[in-house]
């Protein structure tokens, strides 16, 4: 009987512990090195944001940033490593972009990416355009629409992979513009390019940092973007919704924390990175990898997130 | 002339004392990673960014091409002394390599990789500097229908890869292509054979695979054989290779040369593709092909040259274009644009040190790999005089902590392991490798190019292949070496059949 009673007040005096402790943890926090996982290879423009993010933040933060690539599955592998860490906020999640908006409507995924994460601030976003080749008979996007509409099924467009943003942004358009395109998947965004280049695709799906390169040596140009805003890398593209399309699809990188963060530690983290973003070091590095900076709070960033989730949700059901 | 005098201003540029400090230490870390398994260029490149931004970008470059080609010779050091692949470009070099050095021969397997290496990437360095804007545009010509026609061409050289018996060899490369087919499909986006895993979706790595087969394989079955007691090993009787190595390794060299350049150059093909394709021709062009899996010098020096022709051969696409084939060359793009440097046609016009030097340096780089390893290949060869007993848990440690370093990922480890048995199992009952590791790789790329081709074509027909010049005459000589023995039988017959009606009139 004694020993039932005990093992109560263990309980209970573990459970004042626990609780009493989090805003003097909140306070305290963070006391150990800090994981961002990133679900993609070194090298992407997820990778390169973290990294530079991690270098200027540790000084705001007053513990290392340590960057850990997690790669596989379109960046689900990493937000499964997430998805199952302890919630308290030492671990982060670089994501936005196809694991959180697109991967879910193709797949079936043991958590879910909108409701089981909590974002902290967004950072950047990488703006997807229509890239054709300077040779072609398209000088804007309304003549392409124009032609896709009239020869259904007959022009190509190459992606970075089934299932990616890129091949969402595409669907969504299809959808809202009523042009039926033949989809060639291409393995990963340099293929993509490489394919549109050689002529073996009609359009590609691509972002104006990874076309950077090739729009300076002029083979392929810009039709339009699927932003909300310009792209300041190809300002003379227009976005979609001035073309009168409503298309807004942004592929977004930012923190996000598993669900059960307490509040007060995701406020410091958004603190401290926010300040970090507005570092003059960050945003140098950032300007010469032509990382499109953009900054949402969590909120704001949530309701961006849901907003693609939802278009692209309806164009892939069909 | 005009190249000439380009080049002496980027040897101008790459042999400053900063440079050459940069030259060496990239050669020399990328060698050690090389060695080490699982922990590859790529993550190295990528822990270094942060440092290059302080530094001169030539210079940075020049170290990341460095570490970029060190990792290539460095990872058939394991894969010769112990049989691990320390990359996936030196996956192949463990068949033979391996084999030459049970039979005492780690010297001369060493020395002609380092060779090999050397020849292949400085012939590959020539090309990219003399054809680079020619190359890009014909590289741009490889659609899906060209690959596949490539990717066919060298399955037609599996038939030479079977060894003792051909209906194994043709048995192990149908298991090599179920395997490849785990993961979900690059076009449709359906998964296969995935379980219901996460981990599976992006197939089984090579890496893990290859780590398993060769590496714990080898362990296992050498335990079981109580050798653990001493050496597995001969002890090492020459360091150099013999002038009828030499004599053997000419041919695969200048192939491999060649080859390793043009899969490096075209989007998609990688060292490792280079390294497969030719161990594959030089077993169909050997006169000796039963000595390949038993130490056959030609295994070792055409995969080794290809694997080193094609990492040079990969700059070609990025300067000119601005695309980078893989990773790696991804975070050099990185690093340049760190630097407001933006590859690409205007490079050449634009920065000209940039181009230069680090072309300079890829000469420079392929000596001082030549003088960093071809002395320490005594020291090498001491590390198979360490008692079995002691040597097999070490590299036991290495094999996991490579599968885990890779993409830090547990379940790599579990891959690893059950590979580990298979290869186990192959060894105990005599099954070549070789057919296994070609259809895993090569496999899937035949598969996602043919779909991609038919879906290009509109209507799905077949001839659509023989519209476009360069898959139409890929596909022919592979036709042609398909039908090579009927026609040389029919040949025989017909001669035959004319002598002996000569004969009997």
């Amino acid at each position: 009987m004694m020993k039932k009673w005990n093992s109560v007040w263990i309980l209970v005096l573990a459970c004042v512990a626990l609780f009493g402790s989090i805003p003097a943890a909140a306070q305290e926090f963070p006391t150990k090195p800090i994981e961002v996982v990133v679900g993609f290879a070194p090298g992407g423009g997820t990778d390169m944001v973290a990294r530079a993010i991690s270098d200027v933040a540790a000084k705001y933060l007053g513990q290392p940033l340590v960057v850990n690539n997690k790669p596989g599955a379109t960046g689900i592998i990493g937000s499964q490593y997430v998805y199952n860490a302890k919630p308290d906020g030492y671990t982060l999640l670089v994501a936005g972009g196809s694991e959180t908006v697109s991967v879910p409507h193709f797949k079936t995924l043991p958590f879910n990416p909108i409701t089981d994460f909590d974002p902290v601030i967004r950072l950047m976003v990488e703006r997807v355009g229509f890239y054709v080749r300077t040779d072609s008979p398209w000088k804007t996007m309304k003549d392409f629409i124009a032609d896709a509409k009239k020869n259904p099924e007959k022009y190509t467009y190459g992606t970075a992979g089934v299932g990616g943003i890129h091949h969402s942004s595409m669907l969504v358009t299809e959808k809202r513009t009523g042009i039926r395109l033949i989809n060639v998947p291409q393995k990963g965004g340099a293929e993509n390019l490489t394919a549109l280049a050689g002529g073996h695709v009609n359009v590609a799906m691509a972002s104006p940092n990874e076309a950077y390169a090739l729009v300076q040596g002029g083979r392929v140009r810009c039709l339009a973007i699927t932003a909300l805003e310009r792209s300041p890398t190809e300002p003379n593209a227009p976005t979609m919704r001035e073309l009168g399309y409503d298309v807004y699809i942004d592929n977004q990188k930012g923190f996000v924390v598993r669900k059960g963060v307490p509040a007060p530690i995701r406020q410091k983290l958004h603190d401290a990175v926010k300040k970090a973003y507005d570092d003059p070091q960050f945003k140098a590095s950032a300007d010469k990898l032509k990382l499109e900076l953009s900054y949402l709070n969590g909120e704001d960033f949530r309701k961006a997130l849901k907003s693609m989730y939802d278009q692209i949700g309806e164009s892939v059901k069909k | 002339m005009d190249t000439i005098g380009a080049l002496f201003h980027g040897f101008a540029i790459a042999l400053t004392p900063g440079n050459l400090i940069a030259v060496f230490l990239g050669a020399f870390i990328g060698t050690v990673i090389g060695v080490l398994p699982g922990l590859g260029p790529t993550a190295t490149i990528a822990l270094l960014l942060p440092i290059t931004i302080g530094m001169d970008m030539v210079t940075a470059l020049i170290m990341m091409a460095g570490i970029y080609y060190g990792a290539m010779y460095g990872g058939s050091i394991t894969s010769i002394l112990v049989n691990i692949p320390g990359e996936a470009a030196s996956v192949v070099t463990c068949i033979d390599g391996y084999q030459m050095a049970r039979q005492g021969r780690a010297g001369p397997a060493l020395g002609l990789s380092a060779f090999g290496s050397f020849i292949g990437g400085t012939v590959s360095v020539i090309a990219v500097m003399l054809i680079s804007p020619f190359l890009a545009e014909t590289a741009l010509k490889f659609g899906a229908p060209e690959m596949f026609a490539l990717l066919f061409f060298a399955f037609t050289c599996i038939g030479g890869l079977t060894g003792k018996s051909r209906a194994q060899g043709l048995l192990m490369a149908c298991v090599g292509l179920l395997l490849g087919t785990i993961g979900t499909d690059d076009i449709q986006g359906v998964d296969r054979f995935v379980f219901g895993t996460l981990y599976l979706q992006d197939g089984i790595g090579l890496v893990p695979l290859a780590m398993g087969i060769f590496g714990l394989g080898e362990i296992l079955y050498n335990i079981e054989k109580r050798e653990a007691q001493g050496s597995v090993l001969e002890t090492p009787k020459s360091l150099l290779p013999t002038a009828g190595d030499w004599k053997r390794a000419a041919g695969p060299i200048a192939r491999g040369s060649f080859l390793g350049f043009g899969v490096g150059v075209i989007p998609g093909g990688m060292p490792a593709v280079a390294s497969l394709v030719s161990y594959a021709l030089e077993k169909r062009v050997s006169k000796r092909p039963e000595e390949f899996g038993h130490g056959a010098v030609e295994g070792v020096a055409g995969p080794e040259t290809a694997n080193n022709a094609a990492t040079a051969g990969g700059f070609v696409p990025l300067l000119t274009l601005g695309i980078p084939t893989n990773s790696v060359l991804a975070l050099m793009l990185a690093a340049m644009m760190l630097h407001g440097v933006t590859p690409g046609p205007l490079l050449l016009l634009k920065w000209p040190d940039v181009f230069w030097g680090v072309i300079a340096s890829m000469y420079i780089g392929n000596v001082m790999l030549m003088v960093l390893n071809v002395p320490l290949i005594g020291l090498f060869v001491q590390l198979l005089k360490v008692p079995y007993g002691i040597l097999s848990p070490l590299i036991i440690m290495f094999v996991m902590l490579g599968a885990y370093a890779l993409k830090n990922s547990i379940s790599d480890l579990a891959t690893t392991i059950l590979f580990g048995l298979m290869g186990y199992l192959m060894k105990r009952f005599g099954v070549e490798p070789a057919p296994l590791i070609l259809a895993f790789v090569l496999g899937p790329m035949l598969e996602n190019n043919l779909s991609k081709a038919l879906i290009m074509s509109r209507t799905g027909n077949p001839l659509y292949f023989f519209s476009r010049p360069i898959s139409a005459t890929l596909l022919s000589l592979a036709i042609l070496v398909l039908l090579y023995p009927l026609i040389r039988w029919a040949w025989r017959f017909a001669t035959g059949r004319l002598a002996a009606a000569k004969g009997s009139c």
